[in-house]
């Protein structure tokens, strides 16, 4: 007994030591990579991009279940989109409520024949409608199959070459599109997916579907979540991006080419996390063919979503997170540590295993080990005083580094109020949200072990609430 | 127990400090956006001046750069004496010259930045040198440079923006808005280019001459449409479309056979605006090609051009389903 409590305490420090490791390592990218970023804004060419006939179409698929609250406001925003070519497709995945209604009657929408190209497999489409005036939005409804098999019924109707996949619950920057495009204009041959930002959206002030005052949530839950997200999005995939191994392109906010798409089979409706799931099964597909490509991230368009607010809310989505992570990680377990998958086998995929899977597990076990170790006489209470201390510190830091890349990319939130609320939230996100968070995520993996399935429910509020 | 404590300290003194950091450099930043924003109040009235003509003293410090800037942005929309002016105006401040150094500077990110400060400023005298940077060996330079030159409409620099971009060296938007941007001036250059060697600079320049070219144009680009490259019958479909070529819709219709699927898509989306009635036998028959998209777009152009067929067609309860979704277009205006 004794020596299985030491050697937890032992692997426990040592994995804390290796996670911070990963994430020191990361540092340099992330910093070199939002450096760029802000440096080629100087000579964005977003104007070239607009005023060129040749700009590629793009169309925007949404999918959307049981969204009458928020469809209208994201719908808006979409159309608020500064791009020259573009279409809106809203994919009703057998809503109960009056999402659809809401939008044929706000649209105008004329219900037409469907004529799929059944180049990918989804639920039956029940009815197709499209807009008589110069928006152009398309209206899917078909038979309930969760958000992956209603994003397959999107692309096969999708009209554009490519194709940005958002959430019902999200509005886009006027510029996001445009700038989503742009690794895509410069590099169309090889450019097959790009993702971009997503952000915490509740308490901003909403106009006419567009964010025109980002605040810092007046929840503490959200406002956790806000810094939570920078570090995800600024620290994370930027420097994952500058290796070449990006491996999610969120489905918040992803960009794809669509033939790419269809010949892969499109998203795996199987899966709870099928944005990161359809992400590999791209890296691993081209890679098999030896087709050069990339999978790139652009840190500046941004989508603004709701957050969770409330407890049950964020269990919900957060157990859903390790079930999703494990269905790939399992799918695609023969990537892992094979050269010819390169950074996303060597690198990527055993980080999303042994670090982004295993932390609550280990996190448990420490939890578990420590007092005992202290009740044996194994442990002194010093070290384990020093550890908790260490890694709460070390996570604070890495969160302010990811605000301080906020704040030298974009100053998002300007009044001074929400630099303090940010400041704050970043201080104690380490402290009680990280181990709750990872409470959630033992309880997903505790699910998965009893394959136990299915999305939870995603509470709206609407935009502008905490 | 002295190694945790340490590193404890440390953390927290690196946290004190990035926090610290951050409040220090957002109260900096503050000062700077309202120094800003007074100094384009000042030079409100400078720009206004220049402008209409007027004689401008220079300048000086933070004004001077908020009037540069303020010229920046407008300059891509004028035209005339008002962009010698304001190029005048650059010339005398030495901005020029300044920028100039920048484009040669051994850092890349601050080539691009002079690069395309180059082409706000309007003048000609930085022509011979931005022609050099469409060859950096770094992207962002050359599409800083592309860009300028077409701020610049420079003659000079259709062939050498081409070249860039059939060797894909600059992204396609910014060069094909370049190239429109420079305008009919373009045209020598663009006629000559679509009968050149190398395919990807044909096609650019075929679809390029369809965006800018006349009538006239037709023959020349009709003769595109037997080209040995799929890429340029491509764009010939697009750019005959554009023109709004006549008796081309036997040529197109030829083409509705490519082996290309992308020929044969732009084949049928072309005879929608160049077609007539007389091509709808056979764009019936490609509504069953094994292509979706060329199927898709041969029903939506024969719902353009001949909906009667269209409408005949759906009569019968076996018709494909695409021609049942071209008629219900049809049916509720959409088409």
């Amino acid at each position: 007994m004794r020596t299985a409590v030491e050697v937890v305490g032992i692997m426990s420090v040592a994995y804390a030591a290796a996670i911070n490791i990963v994430y020191l390592l990361l540092w340099p990218l992330a910093r070199r990579g939002m450096k760029r970023t802000v440096r080629r804004r100087n000579w964005a060419w977003h104007q070239e991009a607009l005023a060129s006939p040749l700009t590629p179409g793009v169309s925007i698929v949404v999918p959307a279940f049981n969204e009458e609250a928020v469809i209208l406001d994201s719908v808006a925003s979409l159309l608020g989109q500064h791009y020259p070519v573009f279409e809106i497709v809203i994919v009703d995945d057998g809503s109960t409520d009056a999402t659809a209604a809401g939008l044929i009657e706000e649209h105008g929408l004329a219900r037409v024949t469907p004529a799929p190209r059944n180049l990918l497999q989804y639920e039956p489409v029940r009815e197709l409608y499209r807009g008589r005036g110069p928006t152009d939005v398309t209206l899917v409804r078909k038979e309930n199959g969760g958000r992956a098999d209603a994003l397959n019924a999107g692309l096969d109707l999708a009209r554009h070459p490519y194709v940005c996949v958002t959430d019902a619950d999200s509005i886009l920057d006027p510029d996001a599109l445009t700038v989503m495009m742009r690794p895509v204009q410069e590099d169309p041959e090889r450019v097959i997916a790009v993702g971009g930002t997503v952000r915490v959206a509740n308490s901003s002030r909403v106009e006419s579907g567009r964010i025109v005052e980002p605040r810092m949530p007046a929840g503490r839950l959200a406002g956790f979540q806000v810094v939570e997200y920078l570090r995800a999005f600024l620290y994370g995939r930027v420097a994952w991006d500058a290796i070449g191994a990006l491996f999610i392109v969120s489905g918040a906010f992803g960009l794809f080419r669509r033939d790419v798409v269809e010949e892969v089979g499109g998203y795996w409706v199987d899966t709870v996390g099928e944005d990161l799931e359809l992400t590999m099964r791209l890296h691993r597909h081209l890679r098999d063919q030896g087709r050069p490509y990339r999978i790139t991230f652009a840190a500046d368009p941004v989508c603004w979503t709701e957050a969770p607010a409330d407890m049950p809310t964020l269990g919900s989505q957060r157990r859903r997170w390790p079930r999703g992570l494990w269905e790939s990680i399992w799918r695609h377990r023969s990537m892992m540590l094979r050269r010819r998958y390169g950074t996303v086998g060597m690198l990527a995929l055993p980080y999303c295993l042994v670090f982004e899977f295993a932390s609550p597990l280990m996190e448990a076990a420490a939890w578990i080990a420590f007092p005992v170790g202290i009740s044996l006489g194994v442990i002194d209470v010093e070290i384990v005083f020093a550890y908790v201390v260490c890694a709460w510190l070390f996570g604070t830091v890495i969160t302010l580094i990811a605000c301080g890349l906020e704040e030298r990319g974009y100053r998002h939130y300007r009044r001074g109020r929400d630099l303090r609320r940010m400041l704050v939230a970043a201080l104690f996100e380490n402290m009680w949200f990280r181990q709750l968070v990872d409470i959630y995520r033992l309880q997903g993996i505790w699910d998965l072990a009893r394959r136990r399935d299915g999305w939870g429910t995603m509470k709206r509020r609407g935009f502008g609430t905490a | 127990m002295a190694a945790p404590l340490l590193a404890s300290s440390a953390l927290i003194a690196i946290g004190l400090l990035t926090a610290a950091l951050l409040c220090v450099r957002r109260i900096h930043a503050q000062r700077l956006l309202r120094e800003e924003l007074a100094a384009r109040n000042r030079a409100e009235p400078v720009l206004h001046a220049l402008l209409e003509g007027d004689e401008v003293e220079h300048h000086r410090g933070a004004d001077d750069a908020a009037l540069a800037a303020m010229l920046a942005e407008l300059s891509p929309s004028l035209t005339g004496e008002t962009r010698t002016a304001i190029a005048g105006y650059f010339e005398s401040t030495g901005a020029i010259g300044r920028a100039l150094r920048g484009a040669t500077h051994p850092l890349a990110h601050r080539r691009a930045e002079s690069t395309a400060a180059l082409g706000d400023m309007c003048s000609d005298q930085a022509e011979p040198a931005l022609l050099m940077a469409l060859n950096d060996r770094d992207p962002d330079v050359r599409l800083a440079a592309t860009r300028s030159l077409g701020r610049l409409r420079s003659r000079a620099a259709v062939i050498p923006i081409l070249h860039s971009l059939a060797c894909r060296h600059v992204p396609r938007a910014v060069a094909a808005n370049a190239v429109l941007t420079i305008g009919v001036a373009a045209l020598p250059g663009l006629r000559t280019l679509i009968r050149t060697e190398h395919p990807a600079t044909r096609a650019a320049a075929v679809e390029l001459l369809g965006r800018l070219g006349n009538p006239r144009d037709g023959e020349a680009l009709r003769d595109r449409l037997t080209d040995e490259a799929p890429l340029v019958r491509e764009r010939a479909c697009e750019a005959l479309a554009h023109l709004g070529a006549d008796d081309v819709g036997q040529a197109l219709e030829d083409l509705l056979a490519d082996d290309a699927r992308s020929v044969r898509a732009a084949a049928a989306a072309a005879l929608a605006t160049v077609g007539g009635p007389g091509n709808a036998s056979r764009l019936l028959e490609i509504v069953h090609d094994d292509c979706a998209e060329v199927a898709e777009i041969a029903a939506a152009t024969l719902a353009a051009i001949a909906p009667g067929v269209v409408s005949r067609e759906v009569t019968d309860e076996n018709a494909h389903p695409r021609l049942q979704h071209a008629a219900s277009m049809l049916q509720a205006g959409l088409a």
